[in-house]
């Protein structure tokens, strides 16, 4: 099966595509908040792809709670596609807004954010790509960018917001 | 109610025409060594009931695209009704539906697409070629960058991985 002979690549290589469609990205838009948006959008795209992916290569049960999917998905996830683990913490009293954690963040390797560009969330395709993944498993998120390496933060932090557990869905269309 | 007897009908009468087929299987199949049919037809239904794929591997009485869309569409009601039935919580809805002469099997992994199959009553469990199809989706329709998301699925890639894992199945 294709996934299986393209099982690696080059992590570098990786890194630097990002990088390239970073860089053309901020040529091609005006401004930072426009480039946020596009990674943003970019990355809710492959979120509802690869969700599929995940599924179908792992045997996940039916998480019973918003909770645990987090977890499933900063655990098993990002060690799936990124080969990195993340970590959830900070979950409020709700359980309906908790903080990701990437570990060693593959794609900030070889990255000085220029001081023009400080509106810039470099990594902000994470926030789109989790936000896909989830709206796909029934659940409405907002993900944004906490803390940033790039802009001093000691680590890469997620905050992932719960607004509303889409219940049913939409009648099919004839 | 009326209309998911006449739509299934046209689906589900496919057995009542097998001695046809058995008469006309060693003319359309005559390389295969078989004599069971196995699989007729793989479907692939949205979460929201529309159909995006349909394939027959048997010779079977054809359908024509409108009966299609109509009898997942039902399926789909079908099982959200199904899902609503049961006493206890669980949401897997129709897993299986026999008849004298064909069986159905569904699938619906958490992501909520569908994966269909109808067999001949001889045909052993289809799970594992269900989450193949799942995994074949995932892989070639999916992470084709030029397939959006919910439309009918038109990778020639994906038809020719599903037709030779359904070929395996009625070969074995």
């Amino acid at each position: 099966m294709a996934r299986r002979e393209v099982k690696r690549v080059n992590g570098e290589l990786f890194t630097m595509t990002y990088g390239a469609l970073v860089a053309q990205l901020l040529e091609d838009y005006e401004s930072d908040d426009e480039v946020n948006k596009q990674l943003d959008k970019m990355g809710y795209n492959i979120g509802v792809r690869m969700v599929d992916d995940f599924i179908a290569n792992t045997n996940t049960e039916r998480c019973g709670s918003f909770k645990e999917t987090c977890t499933t998905l900063a655990k098993e996830g990002f060690r799936m596609f990124l080969g990195v683990t993340a970590t959830i913490s900070n979950w409020t009293a709700d359980d309906k807004e908790c903080t990701l954690t990437i570990d060693d963040n593959p794609l900030v390797a070889f990255v000085e954010l220029p001081d023009e560009h400080r509106e810039l969330n470099y990594c902000n395709m994470y926030c789109g790509a989790i936000r896909g993944a989830l709206e796909l498993l029934q659940y409405r998120t907002r993900v944004t960018m906490t803390k940033d390496v790039l802009k001093g933060d000691k680590d890469t932090q997620l905050t992932i917001t719960l607004l509303e557990v889409l219940d049913d869905v939409p009648p099919p269309e004839d | 109610m009326m209309s998911l007897r006449s739509a299934a009908d046209t689906e589900f009468c496919a057995p009542v025409a097998k001695q046809q087929q058995q008469q006309q299987r060693p003319k359309t199949t005559a390389a295969s060594t078989t004599t069971t049919m196995g699989i007729y037809s793989v479907y692939v239904i949205n979460k929201a009931g529309s159909l995006l794929f349909s394939g027959d591997y048997a010779p079977i009485p054809s359908m024509d695209a409108n009966s299609r869309l109509r009898l997942a569409g039902l399926l789909h009601g079908l099982t959200t009704f199904a899902g609503k039935l049961s006493p206890v919580d669980d949401q897997s809805g129709i897993e299986e539906i026999e008849g004298d002469g064909f069986r159905l099997e569904r699938f619906q992994p958490l992501s909520g697409m569908q994966f269909v199959v109808l067999c001949d009553t001889q045909q052993g469990p289809l799970k594992p070629f269900l989450r193949k199809c799942h995994r074949l989706y995932a892989d070639f329709v999916l992470k084709n960058p030029f397939y959006s998301i919910d439309m009918p699925i038109r990778c020639e890639l994906f038809d020719t991985h599903l037709k030779a894992a359904v070929e395996e199945i009625n070969r074995s």
